[in-house]
């Protein structure tokens, strides 16, 4: 307790010592300032873009990039100016303005399309990576994302993240990653701010992304912004698009597994636009067909809805509302049915209370929940869980100078966990179980300072207060070492019944080495209070969450690095950045040998407390201009875990530590009309456990087990191919079109997915292992519309 | 349905669908170089109510990639004793097989072996469950899903939890490898009806012990087993039944020796029922 007040203190202080320095170096000047504020868009849609980056041309290392929502603010001496807007994808624009007060400039920047020839497309803000403090960001271009050759070709922005440096997919065809040696359940994955707690449909095939809706995705892999928090390793930022305002359109594609349309247009033209898209799979169509009654009587597909609408009163207050569904239903001739899917709903406010100060207020639900059905013999039942949030979330964003931002806020978060219980009538032979479901409070403020100390030296601190509260009612018990209850106590509701607070300080400074080069250093240490318990590398929806408790400690993980960025060529065509990173990891979770975790009440008794370190060196060469463009990365890495309960407390690699890995990605613009696409990777393969030896026992052969993940799966490697062929536009006609093909794994290399052990079928007195490979090479092909 | 049997039929499900959409897929045998261990004993000891002594058998481990032969540990001594006063040396039958003379499993009864060799000693406790749950009913029935004949077993849960069973299943005299496991967690007090669900069963193989034909003569045996043994077995059908699409790190199963030895001893009830399939 005496730490945390000392903490509390130290937070305080530091709190007042940043309002002292914008006190003194934001005001004083404002005489002779004015501020430049507005929202950047596109020209011919109204889509709001967020990251364009407003500078300007007179003062050297003045600019900004605009927030989420488009708005940007910048301050300045009066004068003559020339302010530049320009996005990726975009034409530059810019005005020649005089000064005198401040004064809104809202730019609406002209696409640059396809017509390689016509316009200079500016490259992903290539400087932001130069003059920002903040590392360890990467950002996906949609448009890269649609031509990336993916399985069975559904566009998919968790496959596709990756494919980046330092993101690693927890196995073929899975939905979960790994950032920086990380878990699976330490990515905070946001979809317009609200938490998305299963990202993956069908086994984790498909992410629940449905990649039509998509404006941008911002992955954070470390050195979070203080307005992030609750997850160890990463943000995945994903934000919605907000719709046409200027002119009704649609836009869809059938694609060999799903199928997917879009609406999307005006509410009041040039003030409020919406957008609905839907996906949705059709193999259950062919089960249909099937001549087996079984085969008919099955059930199998998912779908995905986003919806999401916008209205802006004046130029000053601003409504949005983004929604999503989605859903999996996998059932078996009416004995057997599992549903399972996400919700999310989103509505915010943004505000304008002057020219400097933005402010948005969120509000946001989100829920997963499953539900199994099982009927057999006289065996009638149920089992349902779910987990729900309610959140309130307020952001602020304060321009104190031309050289200085501050972001400040506070959110709460009521999470409601009903582990999966049964759910039966007494006619049947199973009993119902306890809803042991039980409830906390998330809560957080912070701040952050983003301040360009010198022409050459920026900085951003931040400092969030996480705090976590048990409440009641429910029940919670006491174990012994061995994991046996020891006494259980029951509480009655409207009761805190356990809080922990933490202290997250964030920093990161970046010293502009010159014109091309810049060098970073970043610190960041993250809290969580929600733990996802799986036994299984594969993304199960039967996984569960646990939050913190009595027993179940708040996770926590520090971590530095450093980076290097530079622009290379000519126009800036190419960008280096090498980074490295520590990352110390503390209370992880794993459990003891053979835990049951299915209608375990007691799995806390069950569950191993250890640390874990994570560190690495990542290149990125990237080149977003010209015909060619994509990237080049290389991870040398290592992630291990210490359990005083697990390998007799010795270190062992993490599953996903895959030491070295490779990836390149590349899409070459043919023509105007074609486009082609390929993917290579290659890795090291996941750490595990092979068998030591063998014995026999209740008649049978089984495997002795010695150390955790000493072994390895061997190297995966991997080229996908594609090709995009777009129908050249016919002037007066509304109607676009284009076709993807893709092979995914087109050298047909059987991947291990997995090894297992067994007596061979044809000769008993042999044990083999047998490899399981899931693809070899997979065609697919999509046709996209859009009109 | 139970724990394990849920998550059996879920993750063959799952296998099932895996490979559907995985259709170019495919398996092949690799040969991988394994790391050796130091052998290890084996000790599996049963004692059934059935009139028949205890029987252990002591043996070692051998190399993963080797033919299985599995060497019998000899000149072990071999004590049980039970909470009645009972106590007996097991003698050495055969190499690494020690048979009991005068103890009987005797339901209520709790009972010791012990196993010294090499300097070492192991020691495991099983309780035989009391009173006896009868084995109701064996039956037959066509699968829900696909068209195989599959046995069903009949019991009555006594109120209060805690009993667990383990059924083997013997086609025409041949045992499953199969260890069928159920306990209460979910049917306190209730009658169960439960299909033993056994891998595959596709092919018609006349050997494939998974498949049942009418005319077959089945057997089953079901125990009564008491939560040890049950937490033994349950651990062991984890690594038994690994499921190549969803992977799991593996683990020894949970001993009920002391030790450090490999195995188990189970004290438990054995009731046979014994139907023609129609």
């Amino acid at each position: 307790m005496r730490g945390i007040a000392y903490l509390m203190h130290k937070h305080v202080l530091l709190t007042g010592l940043w309002l002292l320095l914008w006190l003194a170096l934001g005001p004083a000047a404002a005489q002779t300032r004015a501020t430049l504020s507005g929202t950047v868009q596109d020209a011919t849609s109204g889509e709001t873009l967020t990251g364009a980056t407003v500078r300007v041309r007179e003062l050297r290392g003045v600019g900004t990039g605009a927030n989420a929502y488009g708005f940007y603010s910048l301050t300045v001496p009066v004068g003559t100016y020339t302010l530049e807007a320009s996005f990726v994808g975009y034409a530059a624009q810019t005005r020649t303005l005089t000064l005198t007060g401040s004064q809104r400039v809202d730019f609406k920047l002209q696409p640059g399309g396809s017509q390689l020839n016509e316009v200079v497309v500016t490259g992903r803000s290539a400087d932001a990576n130069i003059s920002k403090a903040q590392m360890g960001v990467e950002q996906l271009d949609m448009k890269q994302v649609a031509k990336v050759p993916v399985l069975f070709g559904e566009r998919d922005i968790i496959k596709t993240l990756t494919l980046l440096p330092g993101i690693k997919t927890a196995g073929e065809g899975s939905s979960g990653f790994s950032v920086r040696g990380g878990a699976v359940d330490q990515n905070l994955i946001l979809l317009d701010e609200a938490p998305v707690y299963n990202a993956s449909h069908l086994l984790g095939f498909f992410s629940t992304f449905n990649a039509d809706a998509i404006k941008d995705v911002t992955v954070y892999k470390g050195g979070m912004p203080a307005q992030y928090g609750g997850r160890l390793s990463s943000v995945v930022d994903i934000r919605m698009r907000d719709g046409n305002n200027q002119a009704l359109h649609g836009s869809g594609g059938i694609g060999l597994i799903a199928s997917r349309l879009a609406l999307e247009g005006p509410i009041v033209k040039g003030k409020g636009s919406f957008l609905v898209t839907g996906r949705r799979t059709y193999a259950d169509v062919f089960l249909k067909l099937s001549r087996n009654e079984t085969t008919r009587n099955s059930s199998l597909y998912f779908y995905d809805l986003n919806a999401k609408a916008n209205y802006a009163f004046d130029a000053r207050n601003r409504l949005y509302f983004s929604g999503y569904l989605g859903r999996d239903a996998l059932g078996l001739n009416n004995t057997f049915g599992q549903y399972y899917g996400n919700k999310t709903a989103t509505l915010r406010y943004n505000h304008l209370f002057s020219d400097r100060l933005f402010s948005n207020t969120s509000l946001i639900f989100s829920k997963y929940d499953y539900e199994i059905d099982i009927a057999s013999n006289d065996q009638n039942f149920s089992i349902i869980s779910k987990i729900q949030d309610l959140n309130l979330k307020q952001d602020f964003e304060y321009t104190a100078s031309a050289t200085q931002t501050l972001r400040f806020g506070a959110q709460a978060i009521y999470h409601t966990i009903t582990p999966g219980h049964v759910v039966a009538d007494a006619s049947s032979s199973v009993n119902a179980t306890a809803d042991r479901t039980n409830y906390s409070l998330e809560t957080a403020a912070y701040l952050s300072h983003e301040w360009q100390a010198a022409p050459r030296l920026n900085f951003t601190s931040g400092l969030r207060l996480s705090g976590f509260s048990l409440l009641g009612p429910g029940t919670y018990s006491t174990y012994d070492a061995a994991g046996t209850v020891l006494s259980s106590t029951t509480y009655p509701s409207g009761q805190f019944l356990k809080t922990y607070l933490r202290l997250e300080p964030r920093l990161a400074a970046s010293y502009q080495l010159s014109e091309a080069a810049t060098v970073k250093a970043s610190y960041a240490r993250n809290a969580q209070n929600l733990h996802l318990l799986s036994n299984s590398s594969t993304s199960l929806p039967t996984d569960m969450y646990v939050p913190t408790t009595f027993n179940v400690q708040p996770e926590a993980a520090d971590q530095v690095s450093l980076g290097y960025y530079r622009t290379l060529g000519p126009d800036k065509t190419y960008t280096l950045t090498v980074e490295t990173y520590y990352k110390a990891l503390r209370n992880q979770i794993d459990y003891r040998d053979g835990t049951s975790l299915r209608g375990n009440f007691d799995v806390e008794g069950s569950l191993l407390y250890g640390r874990g370190r994570a560190y690495g060196i990542e290149f990125l060469l990237r080149k977003d201009l010209g015909r060619l463009t994509g990237w080049l990365g290389y991870t040398l890495s290592k992630s291990q875990r210490q359990f005083a309960e697990i390998n007799g407390g010795a270190w062992f690699n993490a599953r996903q530590d895959r030491p070295h890995d490779v990836s390149v990605v590349a899409i070459y613009q043919a023509t105007p009309k074609w486009s082609f696409s390929g993917t290579f990777l290659a890795s090291t393969g996941n750490a595990v456990t092979y068998p030591v030896g063998k014995y026999q026992v209740a008649g049978q052969v089984v495997s002795y087990y010695g150390a955790r993940n000493a072994d390895r799966l061997p190297a995966y490697v991997r080229l996908d191919v594609g090709a995009t062929y777009e129908k050249p536009h016919q002037e007066g006609h509304r109607w676009r079109s284009s076709w993807t093909f893709s092979v995914y794994n087109l050298l047909g290399r059987e991947n291990p997915y997995s090894i297992t052990f067994e007596t061979n079928p044809n000769d008993a007195s042999k044990t083999q292992a047998l490899q399981t490979a899931l693809f070899r090479q997979v065609p697919s092909a999509t046709y996209n519309f859009s009109f | 349905m139970t724990n394990k049997a849920r998550r059996r039929s879920v993750s063959s499900l799952f296998a099932a669908l895996g490979l559907l959409l995985a259709g170019t897929g495919c398996q092949k045998v690799v040969t991988l170089t394994l790391q050796t261990s130091a052998s290890q004993l084996v000790i599996e000891g049963n004692l059934a109510d059935d009139g028949q002594p205890a029987q252990v058998s002591l043996s070692t481990s051998a190399d993963y990639t080797t033919t299985n032969s599995f060497a019998p540990v000899s000149g072990a001594t071999v004590t049980l004793t039970d909470n009645a006063g009972g106590r007996e040396t097991l003698r050495e039958a055969t190499p690494g097989q020690y048979v009991g003379s005068t103890l009987r499993g005797v339901a209520g009864r709790a009972y010791t072996l012990r196993v010294e060799t090499g300097g070492a000693v192991y020691v495991a406790l099983s309780t035989l469950p009391a009173p006896v749950v009868p084995f109701d009913k064996l039956s037959t029935q066509l699968s829900a899903v696909g068209s195989n004949i599959q046995a069903v077993v009949d019991y009555t849960d006594p109120a209060g939890t805690g009993n667990s069973y383990l059924f083997r299943q013997y086609r025409n005299g041949r045992l499953n490898p199969t260890i069928f496991l159920q306990n209460d967690q979910f049917t306190d007090g209730k009658h169960v009806s439960q299909v033993l669900r056994t891998m595959g069963g596709g092919t018609t193989d006349p050997n494939n012990l998974n498949k049942l034909v009418a005319g077959d003569s089945l057997q089953v045996e079901m125990q009564n087993v008491d939560s040890g043994v049950y937490e033994y077995f349950r651990t062991l059908n984890q690594i038994l039944t690994t499921n190549p699409i969803i992977t799991t790190t593996p683990a020894n199963p949970k001993t009920n020796f002391s030790g450090g030895a490999l195995g188990y001893f189970s004290a438990h009830s054995k009731r046979i029922k014994r139907i023609k399939v129609m």
